[in-house]
């Protein structure tokens, strides 16, 4: 899974800890996202979706692995 | 609630130092390889909560949280994995002491330790390297 949260953030102009503290989870949890170590829960994804007032396939791009 | 948490983690760092002194001082004996190898351990896994229980006080004024999913299902993970290295560990262990003349409580104490090492490096690899493929078949 690929995400587009980094760019995102610099066109709001947020920091990485502006977007935790949006979202209610630590730093470390959005620099995963960012790298794609992580998938997150639905909510989180719709979460992070609403500060960009996207929906969540234009924030978060799912590989299809089939 | 999460302060208490950290202030705990604190308290317990400082008793667990506090008490490991008070052995060593109590002990009044030279110290052999083993006991040293142990307090070693110990100290490891002390100084490792203090810098947990620290970070926790630097996100807490930060006003981020101290927990959230992702270091929750960490944690889950690293304590399932060094659960299922324990079934391996044991009986290792148990087959290196069976015959021996060591005191029972020296395997115990290198099975909990081991266990507790385990788990702090599974924290620390899955913490570094993410959770990316936990929902794939």
């Amino acid at each position: 899974m690929k995400t587009r949260i980094k760019e995102l953030r610099a066109k709001h102009n947020l920091t990485q800890e502006d977007l935790a503290k949006k979202v209610n989870v630590r730093r470390e949890t959005i620099v995963f996202l960012e790298k794609g170590k992580y998938n997150p829960s639905l909510q989180l994804a719709y979460d992070v979706s609403k500060v960009f007032d996207l929906r969540i396939e234009e924030v978060f791009v799912f590989e299809d692995s089939n | 609630m999460k302060s208490t948490k950290t202030a705990l983690i604190l308290v317990l760092v400082g008793a667990v130092m506090f008490s490991g002194g008070l052995w060593l001082y109590s002990t009044g004996k030279s110290l052999g390889l083993l006991e040293i190898g142990t307090a070693i351990l110990v100290l490891i896994v002390v100084l490792l909560s203090l810098f947990v229980g620290l970070k926790r006080i630097k996100d807490e004024k930060k006003g981020l949280p101290v927990d959230d999913e992702l270091s929750l299902r960490i944690k889950q993970k690293a304590g399932a994995s060094a659960f299922s290295v324990s079934f391996i560990l044991w009986p290792i262990i148990l087959i290196f002491t069976m015959d021996s003349d060591l005191d029972v409580r020296i395997p115990i104490e290198i099975g909990i330790l081991a266990m507790g090492l385990i788990f702090i490096g599974f924290w620390i690899y899955y913490s570094r390297m993410g959770l990316k493929d936990e929902n794939q078949n």
